[in-house]
C-alpha cells in the first residue's frame, strides 16, 4: 500500500523485525506507566477502538522516535511485529492523512480489544525507545522476549 | 516488618514463637491451612507481649481447627507499621481515583469515554476496605484496572467495567494464566493475602 509519493509500506508487515511505536503517557495525567516495575501498565494496551501505533517502516529507531515525538508525548515504546504475532496480536496498516505511518494493533483478525494476557505480554516485553525523564534515547530489551 | 514462618503443628496444642524486635508491641498474625493456602484459621492482633526482648510469646490453641497432619503457616506483620503504610498507600489510591473521575471525553486522544461517578465510587469503596493497595489505571475499554504483583513475579489484575462486570486475570511467574468473571465481594483481603503470602 502506498500512502504518498515517497512512502511505500507493505500492508502485511512482512518484516518481523519492524517496530511498532506506541506512546505511554507519563508526564501528564492519566499516566499509564507502572512506576514500580518501570514499564507500561497493561492498561496502556487496552483500547476498544483499536490500539494506535506508528510503524517504523524502513526508518531507524532514532528517526521513528523523532517523528513520533512531533505528535506524541511521554515514553515511547515499541513492539516488534514478531512480538505481536507471538501474542496473537494483529497489526493493521491504517495510514491517515496526517500520519502515513499510522497503524493499529488488534486482539485478533476480527476483534479490536486485546485479551488481558495479550495486553500484559506486550506491556512486559516492549522495548523502551524514549524516556521523557532522561530526555535521552535508550534501548532496553527485556531478556524474556 | 513482615515475618513468615512455615512449620507443622499437631492439633489442639499451643503454638509458641519468638519475637526479636523490642519495639514491636503490636503483631498481627494469620494462620493458614498450608494445603489450600486459602483458609485463614485464625487472625488476630496481639498487643500483650510479656517481654520486649526476644520474648517467647504463647498463643494457646491456635491449631484447634487443624487436623494432626495439617501444616500451618504463620504470618506476622507489625500492625503499627502496616497501618501507617496502608494509610499513605490508600491516600495515593484515592488521589488516583479522583484524577480518573476528572477525565473528559477523548482523554486518550482516541475517543475514550469518561468514567461515571458510580464506577469511581464503587472502586473507592473497594480500595478503602483492602489492606493491600493496588496500582490503579484507567483503560480505554470503559474499565478501571487494579494491578497487584508479588515478589515471585505473579500478577493479579481486576478490571471493573462500567456495566458492573468485573474481570479477574491471574498470570503466574511462568505465564500460566486464568481469566474469570467475579463479583466485587470476591475481591477481599483473603484473596490478596493468599496472593502475597503464599
Amino acid at each position: 500500500m502506498t500512502t504518498s509519493s515517497w512512502i511505500s509500506l507493505s500492508a502485511n508487515f512482512s518484516d518481523e523485525r519492524e517496530k511498532l511505536l506506541r506512546a505511554v503517557w507519563a508526564d501528564k495525567y492519566p499516566h499509564l506507566w507502572d512506576t514500580k516495575n518501570n514499564r507500561p501498565s497493561s492498561a496502556a494496551f487496552k483500547d476498544k477502538n483499536g490500539l494506535s501505533v506508528d510503524r517504523a517502516g524502513q526508518r531507524t529507531d532514532a528517526e521513528a522516535v523523532e517523528y513520533a515525538k512531533n505528535h506524541l508525548h511521554g515514553f515511547i515504546v515499541a513492539a516488534t511485529v514478531e512480538m505481536c504475532r507471538k501474542a496473537n496480536v494483529s497489526p493493521k496498516y491504517l495510514p491517515s492523512k496526517t500520519n502515513p505511518y499510522h497503524s493499529e494493533l488488534h486482539g485478533s483478525e476480527t476483534t479490536k480489544p486485546f485479551s488481558p494476557m495479550q495486553a500484559l505480554t506486550l506491556a512486559r516485553n516492549v522495548i523502551i525507545l524514549y524516556c521523557p525523564e532522561e530526555n535521552s534515547m535508550q534501548i532496553s530489551i527485556n531478556p524474556s522476549t | 516488618m513482615i515475618i513468615s514462618i512455615n512449620f507443622s503443628i499437631a492439633a489442639n496444642c499451643a503454638l509458641a514463637f519468638g519475637i526479636c524486635n523490642a519495639h514491636n508491641t503490636e503483631i498481627k498474625y494469620s494462620i493458614y491451612d498450608s494445603h489450600t493456602c486459602s483458609t485463614v484459621l485464625e487472625q488476630k492482633v496481639v498487643t500483650d507481649w510479656e517481654d520486649k526482648n526476644n520474648t517467647l510469646a504463647i498463643i494457646p490453641n491456635v491449631a484447634s481447627n487443624t487436623s494432626p497432619d495439617d501444616g500451618i503457616f504463620l504470618y506476622m506483620d507489625n500492625a503499627a507499621d502496616s497501618a501507617e503504610k496502608s494509610s499513605s498507600e490508600l491516600d495515593a489510591s484515592l488521589k488516583t481515583l479522583e484524577n480518573i473521575r476528572t477525565l473528559q471525553q477523548n482523554w486518550n486522544g482516541n475517543q475514550a469515554e469518561p468514567f461515571s461517578n458510580e464506577l469511581v465510587n464503587r472502586v473507592v469503596a473497594l480500595v478503602k476496605r483492602l489492606s493491600y493497595q493496588p496500582q490503579i489505571f484507567p483503560t480505554a475499554e470503559d474499565s478501571i484496572q487494579l494491578e497487584f504483583e508479588n515478589e515471585k513475579g505473579d500478577y493479579l489484575e481486576f478490571e471493573l467495567f462500567e456495566d458492573g462486570k468485573i474481570r479477574k486475570f491471574f498470570c503466574d511467574h511462568e505465564n500460566n494464566n486464568d481469566v474469570s468473571w467475579i463479583t466485587i465481594g470476591e475481591i477481599n483481603d483473603n484473596i490478596l493475602m493468599d496472593f502475597f503470602v503464599c
